[in-house]
């Protein structure tokens, strides 16, 4: 079956960085640091404070220069080595963690403040404010001023936006629902996206295609589902979800463990790291089962379970198993794994 | 938490520093009683001087509606207004450039601005006129006369240099809590560094520069020495003029309501000038980004800043140390009066201990027992603050000369009329400092079977000792500088620094005032750098 044209098209370029390098004194924030969006992409930058995340959005705000590498937006270089664009010329929307609403102004007048006022209207209906334009920012809830901060980043019809943390301020509720309705809000405005968060749920639940950071480098990008499954490391895989590894050894087509031996389709031989999520290991209750049950938590919908053997603990998220209990032995049956060279980080 | 004495630089702001929940329970009568008794003392007067006007009414009509006042009032207004302009000109342009652009020695640049704020107008007026001119200095040394410094330019120059400070402290501090992000966000929307500053940074600076220009006019209004030795007529000289000079008093006292007047309605267009946004949206512990200027631009920037610090520091401290070393060589008696450096301690010291007391019922009033009666409690102390010293020195006069007999030039009314002009220091800093206080732990303490007293000399008194002190080391500062009040209410014989360095000066024996004036500015400089100056650079 072929496409029709119009979707054949290569997707309109995004935000290109290219081995970009940036040091504050000694410490290096940046280290060849590596991303490309396109299109409609909803990118995000996921890793642990200080991994120089927010450093690397402040350059493609343009509001920090890079020691070296290069930085495009929409096809036009905005920093290289002989390149600066400052950043009131480089289209770019930029929602700020704490939203950086302009205190002396009305919702309208924040909107309307880097685009003709003839946008304010839509911007605000866009994001479902359009009665709100004459008040204050701090009269509006934490919610409220984020779609204001949201409004105005997309008013001037920008090339990209850019989101610093954009929920760290909103309680856990008001977080699920955000999210939702600021993925819609970006869809229906189609520009391409870059959002920086440290929280794994964030990212897996708003973005096309994650980006893990560590320590200044992007670990790996792949899209939410590929990212769970299939971790490039450890350190990833506990990163992002829950894991537990143990060790094994690697055959042709499976991998022999203390708890049994698994089918695998890695090409990895010999002494392995195995890892696996805890919704991944299936308990099945057995007089001389290899395992035992030492924790037991119950949540209504599922339970998290702790299995023991030996050295070896991993848990397990199931739903209701009969007559199952703390002291009980265990067989250990697993649906997926992921396996790492020995030694891997 | 910043230090509480640096809130009293700013005139208070609604009820911004008024954070803590009241209580419940009202306030017991004996300490309404209190809080009423603090403003007697120059409450009873200004009303009875009004009173008084009223009751005089050809003499004071004449006064009143003559040419003379007419253009005394027209020159007043004016000088203030230009101070003001110029100081908050300065204040800002300083305030800015060292936070906000890549000039060096930053912090040193910083230190030395505030400085000014220790020399007492009368010095800076002292140095200049002793400077300048055909007898000064200057031209003792090079043979060559400038022109003198004085009038109404020379005026205007001593107290833009003495009030600049003000505006450049509280403006610096806001610029600093700025967040960061707005003007960023600013940038991103397409606006240029200048337009950000002008269109984000600058109307979020409102506030405290509106704040300052109002402290500034006031000061400016109500100063007294500069004005006498540049040989200024404003309201104030005239006034003390018109006192001295003549047996009906009926003038100066119409005089003084005018100056009051003027006083309140700046007070009142200052308040009605606040807009309804909220400032400082959030707290961020990110520096804000510094500008880098262009060589020409840098180049102006340390020729404002050394002009500004070395006309409002290191002349007055060079000409006042050149003149105690010629008095020194030419063998002239240096005529230090021990009896000056006691009076100006005995006196401060009474002020800032009565101050302190006075202080802890308009703080729990305020904060504790908040409603219409508090807030017009606190109004009073602020207003009397506010009011020139002179006026307000006047009407204690009038009213003490005919009403309390031998309390009329005693040491115990001066000390307590200091204390009632300065209680705004004192109480605003224990406001600050109880409005920290969580009220629970007053209430856990009475829970526990306390009772009120035994909770405040228990747990309220040590959590706010530190607010509490600072205040009243405010109070004995400002004291220690005051003139105006001193000079009419100070009993035969009581002789302070302040008085010698204004008589001595007015009367052109300059190496006679030097030495008075050296302690002063020392006496000042220790406490205002641990109450002012190091607390504002940690923020």
């Amino acid at each position: 079956m072929t496409l029709p044209p119009h979707e054949q098209e290569s997707p309109p370029p995004g935000i290109h960085c290219h081995a970009v390098t940036k040091r504050f004194g000694v410490a290096t924030a940046l280290r060849d640091f590596e991303l490309e969006t396109s299109g409609s992409m909803i990118l995000s930058l996921l890793g642990p404070s200080g991994c120089g995340k927010t450093t690397a959005l402040r350059i493609i705000a343009g509001f920090e220069r890079p020691d070296s590498g290069a930085v495009s937006i929409g096809g036009e270089s905005v920093a290289a080595d002989d390149v600066f664009v400052p950043p009131e010329n480089r289209k770019v929307g930029m929602v700020f963690q704490d939203y950086a609403l302009f205190p002396h102004m009305t919702v309208a007048e924040n909107v309307g403040y880097g685009a003709p006022s003839r946008s304010v209207e839509p911007a605000l209906s866009l994001v479902g404010l359009d009665r709100h334009g004459s008040r204050m920012p701090h009269e509006l809830s934490g919610g409220e001023q984020q779609r204001v901060a949201l409004a105005r980043a997309l008013a001037p019809g920008p090339t990209a936006v850019l989101l610093d943390e954009p929920f760290s301020n909103l309680d856990a509720s008001l977080r699920d629902r955000m999210r939702r309705e600021v993925r819609h809000i970006l869809k229906d405005a189609g520009t391409t996206t870059v959002f920086v968060t440290h929280d794994q749920e964030d990212a897996l639940a708003m973005a096309d295609v994650v980006a893990v950071m560590r320590t200044g480098t992007v670990l790996q990008v792949a899209t939410p589902l590929e990212l769970y499954r299939n971790p490039v490391s450890p350190w990833v895989a506990s990163f992002v979800g829950e894991s537990d590894v143990f060790a094994g050894t690697a055959g042709m087509g499976s991998v022999e463990t203390a708890l049994g031996t698994f089918p695998h389709a890695s090409p990895l031989r010999g002494e392995v790291i195995v890892m696996v999520r805890p919704e991944w290991v299936h308990p099945s209750p057995a007089i001389d089962g290899r395992a035992t049950v030492i924790e037991q938590e119950f949540f209504g919908h599922d339970q998290l379970l702790v299995l023991e053997l030996g050295e070896t603990r991993l848990r397990s998220r199931v739903g209701h198993v009969p007559g199952l209990a703390v002291g009980d032995r265990v067989d250990v049956g697993i649906d997926e794994l992921v396996l790492f060279p020995k030694g891997a980080a | 938490m910043t230090s509480p004495a640096v809130d009293q630089l700013a005139p208070p702001t609604g009820d911004q520093a008024v954070r803590a929940k009241p209580t419940a329970t009202p306030a017991p009568a004996w300490l309404w009683v209190a809080g009423g008794l603090v403003v007697v003392p120059a409450l009873v007067p200004v009303l009875g001087l009004i009173w008084r006007v009223a009751g005089a009414s050809s003499s004071a009509w004449e006064t009143l509606v003559s040419v003379r006042t007419a253009e005394l009032l027209g020159r007043s207004v004016l000088f203030a207004l230009i101070v003001t302009a110029a100081a908050t000109t300065v204040g800002v342009a300083a305030a800015w450039i060292t936070t906000r652009t890549d000039i060096r020695y930053a912090r040193v640049w910083s230190t030395l601005l505030a400085l000014p704020l220790v020399v007492p107008s009368y010095v800076l007026a002292l140095s200049f006129t002793s400077f300048a001119g055909p007898r000064g200095l200057f031209f003792d040394a090079f043979a060559v006369s400038l022109p003198s410094v004085s009038g109404f330019w020379g005026a205007v120059v001593v107290l833009t240099l003495a009030t600049y400070p003000y505006v450049y402290l509280v403006v610096r501090s806001t610029i600093v809590r700025i967040n960061p992000a707005l003007e960023e966000a600013a940038r991103g929307l397409g606006s240029g560094p200048w337009e950000a500053f002008r269109r984000i940074t600058l109307p979020q600076l409102r506030p405290s520069i509106a704040a300052s220009a109002l402290l500034v006019a006031l000061y400016t209004l109500s100063d007294f020495g500069a004005v006498s030795l540049m040989r200024l007529d404003v309201f104030t000289r005239v006034i003390y003029a018109q006192y001295q000079g003549r047996l009906d008093r009926t003038p100066a006292a119409v005089l003084s309501i005018v100056l009051m007047l003027i006083a309140v309605a700046i007070l009142w267009g200052e308040n009605r000038s606040r807009g309804r946004s909220v400032y400082f949206s959030a707290h961020t512990a990110r520096p804000p980004s510094q500008l880098a200027l262009t060589t020409r631009q840098r180049r102006s920037a340390y020729a404002l800043l050394t002009a500004t610090v070395g006309l409002g520091l290191a002349l007055p401290v060079v000409v006042l140390v050149a003149w105690l070393g010629r008095g020194l060589v030419s063998g002239a008696v240096i005529d230090m009066r021990w009896g000056a450096v006691a009076g100006s301690l005995t006196g401060s010291l009474a002020a800032g201990l009565l101050a302190m007391a006075a202080a802890i019922p308009v703080a729990i009033l305020t904060i504790r027992h908040r409603g219409p009666a508090s807030r017009a409690l606190r109004i009073t102390v602020y207003a009397i603050f506010s009011l020139p010293h002179i006026a307000v020195a006047l009407a204690v006069v009038f009213f003490a000369s005919r009403f309390l007999g031998g309390l009329y030039q005693s040491f115990v009314l001066l000390a307590l009329v200091y204390a009632t002009l300065f209680l705004a220091q004192a109480s605003g800093a224990t406001e600050a400092a109880l409005s920290q206080v969580n009220p629970n732990l007053e209430e856990a303490a009475r829970g526990l079977g306390d009772q009120r007293f035994r909770v405040f000399r228990r747990i309220t008194l040590p959590l706010i000792r530190r607010g509490l002190l600072a205040g009243g080391a405010l109070v004995f500062l400002t004291t220690m500088k005051e003139l105006p009040a001193t000079l009419l209410l100070r009993p035969t014989g009581f002789d302070t620094l302040a008085v010698r360095v204004w008589s001595t000066a007015n009367d052109l024996f300059y190496a006679r005032a030097a030495a008075p004036a050296l302690i002063l500015l020392v006496a000042s400089a220790v406490p205002m750098y641990y109450l002012v100056i190091r607390p504002r650079q940690r923020i």
